[in-house]
């Protein structure tokens, strides 16, 4: 991700303009570089992989590519309590090479903003969110966007622990 | 300074060099001499170095330089390729090999080279103090061509040693050579006007009257011994120098006034000629091997693919020359092969009779191949030729009779107008050639000319040996089996009317009586000539070389990879496309069904069959292409196979083992990824049957077996698998001890071991930490490892089984599926999901009732055939909801098993088997979990594979998991439901 | 400036580790490459390269016979010999021959000099 932003600004000269895809879980605005976005899906049918970590809803056919799918509002803990399934969106991105699928509640419009209106991400928790996942913040309008690191979101050794952590709060449920 | 941009291309290249070096190398132990292997060892290792030097491997450079040296001297016969040598040549090709790895690792060269170029030196050096001397006997070698000079001006000059060397019998000798050489040429000379319909004869024959033959013969047989002894003894006494130099300046004197003896310059279709002949005569003496250890040998089978492979080469080649007649000769004698190969399927038994006739014909229709046979094995049998072919007469008779016959069965091969041409041109040449080759088989000239590499001493040493051989030969058989050819010669005249095939029993015989002779020294020396003969420009290499190489193109393993699953991609949509054309018809059906006439529907039906025939027509082309991009990803097991002669070798030889290794099927096709995970555990096998299979040579004796062990690796297909066999005659697997063992290890009762069966216990090796290996060697204990060995064959959906017969022999049997891109497999729903079940690991489905299911320790069980199969749910397993309720009566189960496991997977309903294509998952869902991947069924949705291995592994440890739950807790009842 | 060269060495794996250097090192553009004098022969009737680098040993035709053929046919051939062979042993013939040097494979920089220079 950073690499993107790297090489936009040794390319756009003029006023470093980035696009975002926008998406919404509840009531916050969220972003994501628009070159990573593959593409934009309305939902599809998701398969359930047993034994897979919370987060992650299933697995869908993307013309013939087996992708899995990870509820971002379960990975990032933003539990929106109802939403449904048939108004949910899928964000497909490819970060670095792997194709994930991510539901979201809602895909807004491309926003435009300029690198400089980035500021880091706030010590505080945005939103009940770890700044860890934050790549940095802006402030559009009214309300501030928030741009995700997704190669964060999907580090391994991360996926792993909360795997793990998965596993122990099925193991507790099982004894229970 | 190390270029590393360039160390990639270093690193693959030399380990293409290395792996040409090696087998090479193995093959040099066989036939020391043999200088094509030389060369290609050389190249090998010239490569390696200037490619070294290049990229600035200092180490690596060094260490081939000195070897390039040493194969200098072998190349140049100024050194013998001892044993011993051929192990530092083996260890110096590990070392390189060493440094390849380094840098491939670490891009540095960490492996020390000094101790064995100092090993190289040492053997270098004493080279260089002998060299002095060899270069003086090469120059007489050099100077030897002029053939008859040398025997001429001997003869002068050694007249007493001569005749006090070779007594009265060379004379006889001689004469006998005569005739049988003059007999040839003469059967040859029928034989071509014959065929040709014209007189050939005149020219043929006053080239070399039978006079001057034998006398040229005579002379030079005696010249050349006496030549030979006295050489032998100037250089054995190192008293050369004074000697043979005056003998050099003499011998050039001479060389300068004789030059009418070289052959004149070939032209193309002579080559080409040449080289047909030249590729009929090694395929001949092919045949001819086959035939004679058909008579001997069990595996018949084997010998007459050979044959027929050598007789498709002959018949290609024979088209390729426009000799129509001859080629159809072949076709004919193919279909006979095969019939026999019919027969011995049905009765066990072959007759070869057409088979020897067919040999004689063809040695009819070109002589040259009489003298090639005489010339490829020893000078004795030339010898026993001669004798053989004593009575002139009759044996020209015979061939006449062979020739009627043909005629009679309108199988003359008439050799067409324009290669007529070539043919008689030709003779006069070959006429040229074989008098050299006549000549060579008695004398030295012929071998120095093409083999100066061989060391002199040991050439006149070995020469000097044979004449004294030939001599004793002589005497033994002159009297008893002089006269027992002349009368079976004479018998088979009569008899050859009938073209029976006991005309060539005589030969077969004197073949046989000289057996013991075929390994000498001589005969390897002998055949290098014979390869090296001019026309032979094209020298392909002996059948037992023969590799399976192919001509091939590199392509990145990514590429065939993406191309394999574009292909998944379209099996999955012509399943889709199928799922469609049920729906039109469904679709037909519903509009029929609300009342559209007939008429309305026409079009809808003649869309839905022209639909369904586009399907079909892509289903074909589909299927095609999946079948073709797999056959891309296929490599012969060779690829594999020829890195075990070493393995052997090694193993061997730490185990103070003698070992034969046998390699059969190794053109067979495997899919490249196997290939590679098939290497180890068929390497831990075969370490396996030397280390514990095979016994001590000592122990062999006692046994009543040979000493040296026999290890066969076989690989071929069966049906959509690829079977591997690894076969020891060995002492087999103790049952007993494995009783003991199982006992000692409280696995089974007493009463259940003597229930089982050898089979089942002979299994039991493959288990975690059960070995019956008295002592663990340092390669291999039997036992230990073989739990891994079968553990990695399951990864790849194989299964692997032993039989062992005590004292007799071990055979391990791998079965794997051709390609893991795509696999069988059983489809079963539960809930609302559907899986896939690998039909590898499939035993059988049974539909099951819930009153035949018991609990034993908190797990649901059925009794199958006498034993205790635990059954999971796969809901409960997977915590999705079952359709299935509980109480619901009957189920299904499917029995799957690892071998060594078998358990009862619960599921909803089983829709049937299909061959999947297997997509791979994201890493965090394959990680500790069941499924080995998923794939993407017919309507487009995902089925996952399970992964039965690790789901059984699963089972246990949720077993394992209750049993400590229930040490914790108290017994809670829900779990008597699960 | 990079030149056109035509590469004749009997190793593949040479062949493709002196294209290696000569292009990222040298920036020149290799049209061409044979396997023995024959092809070398061939291959330089055909393209005209600026230089060849030639290799000694080699099967079929060696690598002094086929410079001497090429300055036969085009006395302007500038021909580079590799080869580890020794350079006292063949440094004069190859002088005589009419080539513009003799070079150890294993010393890119000078052979890149080389090239450079003439």
């Amino acid at each position: 991700m950073t690499d993107n932003y790297r090489i936009r600004d040794n390319s756009s000269e003029k006023e470093q303009l980035i696009q975002m895809v926008g998406f919404k879980i509840g009531k916050e605005i969220f972003g994501v570089d628009i070159l990573m976005v593959q593409e934009i899906i309305r939902s599809a049918p998701i398969t359930y992989v047993p034994n897979s970590p919370e987060f992650v809803e299933g697995v869908i056919n993307l013309r013939g590519s087996i992708i899995p799918v990870i509820d971002l509002r379960k990975r990032l803990n933003l539990q929106t309590g109802d939403y449904k399934q048939e108004t949910d969106w899928i964000l497909i991105l490819d970060i670095g090479g792997r194709i994930t699928g991510f539901i979201v509640d809602w895909v807004t419009d491309v926003i435009k903003i300029q690198e400089n209106t980035i500021d880091p991400p706030p010590d505080i928790l945005v939103a009940g969110l770890q700044s860890q996942y934050i790549r940095g913040v802006c402030e559009i309008e009214d309300s501030l966007l928030i741009l995700l690191d997704f190669s964060r979101i999907l580090l391994v050794d991360e996926v792993k622990k909360l795997k793990n952590v998965t596993v122990d709060q099925e193991k507790t449920r099982m004894s229970s | 300074m190390i270029d590393l941009s360039l160390l990639e291309d270093f690193v693959m290249g030399a380990g293409e060099s290395l792996e040409e070096m090696e087998a090479a190398l193995l093959s040099l132990e066989s036939t020391p001499n043999d200088n094509e292997l030389l060369n290609t060892i050389f190249r090998a290792i010239h490569t390696i170095k200037g490619a070294a030097q290049f990229v600035g491997l200092e180490k690596a450079s060094a260490l081939s330089h000195a070897l390039e040296d040493l194969l200098d001297l072998l190349r140049e016969g100024k050194k013998q390729a001892t044993l011993e040598i051929i192990e530092i040549l083996i260890q110096a090709k590990d070392r390189i090999n060493l440094l390849v790895g380094d840098l491939e690792r670490t891009q540095t060269e960490e492996t020390e080279v000094d101790d064995l170029i100092a090993k190289l030196n040492v053997h270098l050096n004493i080279e260089a103090a002998e060299e002095n001397l060899d270069d003086k006997t090469q120059a007489i070698v050099e100077n030897n061509d002029e053939e008859t000079d040398i025997s001429s001006f001997l003869s002068n000059e050694e007249e007493g040693d001569l005749t006090s060397f070779l007594p009265d019998d060379d004379e006889d000798l001689s004469s006998f050579l005569s005739e049988e050489d003059s007999s040839s040429f003469l059967s040859e000379e029928d034989n071509s006007s014959f065929l040709l319909g014209e007189d050939t004869s005149e020219n043929n024959t006053s080239f070399l009257a039978e006079e001057n033959l034998s006398t040229f013969l005579t002379d030079e047989n005696e010249d050349i011994s006496a030549f030979l002894s006295e050489t032998n003894e100037n250089i054995e006494k190192d008293t050369s120098s004074l000697l043979i130099e005056t003998k050099i300046d003499n011998l050039s004197t001479l060389a300068n006034t004789n030059e009418e003896l070289i052959l004149p310059e070939e032209e193309y279709d002579q080559e080409l000629f040449g080289i047909f002949i030249s590729q009929l005569q090694e395929k001949f003496t092919v045949l001819n091997d086959c035939i004679a250890q058909l008579k001997i040998t069990h595996n018949k089978k084997e010998l007459l693919d050979k044959v027929t492979k050598a007789l498709e080469s002959l018949k290609f080649s024979a088209n390729y020359m426009t000799y129509e007649e001859l080629t159809h000769f072949y076709g004919g004698w193919i279909n006979k092969v095969s019939d026999s190969q019919e027969d011995l399927t049905i009765t066990g038994e072959v007759s070869l009779s057409f088979m020897e006739e067919n040999l004689l014909r063809l040695q009819n229709i070109f002589p040259q191949l009489k003298i090639i046979e005489t010339k490829d094995k020893d000078i004795e049998q030339n010898l026993s030729q001669a004798i053989n072919s004593l009575d002139t007469k009759d044996e020209t008779l015979g061939e006449l009779a062979f020739i009627n016959d043909l005629v009679s069965q309108n199988q003359t091969i008439n050799i067409s107008n324009d290669t007529k041409n070539n043919d008689t041109s030709n003779t006069k040449d070959n006429e040229d050639d074989l008098f050299n080759k006549l000549s060579s088989a008695l004398d030295v000239s012929m071998i120095e000319q093409s083999i100066t590499s061989e060391p002199i001493n040991e050439v006149f040493g070995a020469l000097l040996n044979s004449t004294e051989k030939q001599r004793k030969q002589l005497e033994a058989t002159t009297e008893k089996e002089l006269k027992e050819s002349i009368i079976e010669v004479k018998t088979l005249a009569e008899a050859n009317k009938e073209a029976s095939p006991k005309i060539v029993e005589p030969p077969k015989q004197q073949k046989t009586s000289i057996g013991t002779n075929a390994e000498s020294p001589i005969q390897k020396k002998t055949e290098q000539p014979v390869l090296d003969n001019k026309k032979a420009t094209k020298i392909t290499a002996s059948s037992s070389n023969e590799k399976v190489f192919k001509k091939s193109i590199r392509v990145d393993a990514d590429k065939i990879d993406s191309l394999m699953n574009q292909v998944g991609e379209l099996i999955v949509d012509r399943a889709y496309f199928f799922q469609l054309a049920t729906e039109i018809s469904e679709l037909q059906q519903y509009l029929k069904e609300s009342g559209l006439g007939q008429k309305d529907l026409k079009p809808v039906r003649t869309f839905a069959y022209r639909f369904s025939e586009a399907i079909i027509s892509l289903g074909r082309t589909s299927n095609e292409l999946q079948e073709g991009v797999m056959k891309v990803r296929m490599l012969p097991m060779a690829q594999i196979f020829n890195r075990f002669p070493r393995l052997v070798h090694d193993v061997a030889n730490t185990n103070n083992k003698k070992v034969n290794l046998e390699v059969r099927g190794e053109e067979t096709e495997l899919d490249k990824m196997i290939i590679e995970e098939v290497a180890d555990p068929l390497m831990h096998m075969i370490r396996n049957a030397i280390g514990h299979g095979i016994e001590s040579p000592e122990d062999r004796l006692k046994a009543g077996k040979p000493a040296t062990g026999n290890l066969v690796l076989e690989a071929y297909h069966e049906s959509n698998h690829i079977v591997i066999e690894v076969t020891d005659d060995g002492r087999g697997i103790d049952i007993e001890r494995i009783k003991t063992k199982a006992q000692q290890m409280e696995l089974f009762s007493k009463e259940e071991l003597e229930r089982m069966t050898d089979n089942d216990l002979t299994r039991f090796i493959m288990m975690p930490g059960f070995s019956t290996a008295k002592e663990i060697s340092s390669t291999s204990g039997r036992g230990v490892g073989m739990d891994v060995v079968k553990k990695n064959i399951e990864k790849l959906n194989g299964t692997i089984d032993v039989e062992s017969k005590k004292g007799v022999e071990t055979k391990m049997r791998l079965k794997i599926p051709l390609t893991l891109a795509i696999i069988s497999a059983l489809l079963v729903k539960v809930g609302i999901d559907s899986f896939t079940i690998p039909l590898a690991n499939v035993e059988e489905t049974l539909r099951v009732n819930e009153n035949d299911v018991s609990i034993m320790e908190e797990t649901e069980v059925m009794y199958l055939r006498g034993k205790t199969v635990p059954i999971f749910r796969l809901a409960t397993l997977f915590s999705i909801e079952s359709n299935n309720k509980i109480g619901s009566g009957d189920f299904f189960v499917v029995i799957v098993n690892t071998g060594t496991q078998t358990i009862g997977l619960m599921v909803d309903a089983l829709i049937g088997q299909e061959e999947v294509v297997i997509k791979p998952l994201a890493d965090y869902l394959h990680e500790q979990n069941c499924f080995s991947g998923a794939t993407i069924i017919g309507d487009g949705r995902i089925s996952l594979i399970l992964d039965i291995y690790e789901l059984i592994n699963m089972t246990t440890d949720k077993q394992i998991r209750k049993h400590r739950r229930q040490e914790q807790k108290s017994f809670s009842g829900l779990e008597n439901e699960d | 400036m990079g030149k056109r060269i035509l590469i004749v060495d009997d190793s593949s794996m040479m062949r493709k580790m002196i294209t290696k250097v000569l292009t990222n090192r040298g920036g020149h553009t290799i049209i061409g490459e044979a396997k023995n004098g024959l092809e070398a022969l061939e291959e330089y009737k055909k393209l005209h390269p600026d230089l060849i680098t030639m290799d000694i040993t080699m099967e079929k035709m060696d690598g002094l016979s086929a410079a001497r053929a090429i300055l036969d046919h085009d006395s302007q051939a500038n021909i580079l010999f590799l080869s580890n062979l020794d350079k006292n042993k063949y440094g004069k013939d190859v002088a005589k021959i009419g080539a513009i040097g003799f070079i150890n494979k294993h010393k890119s920089q000078d052979i890149l000099d080389v090239i450079a220079a003439n």
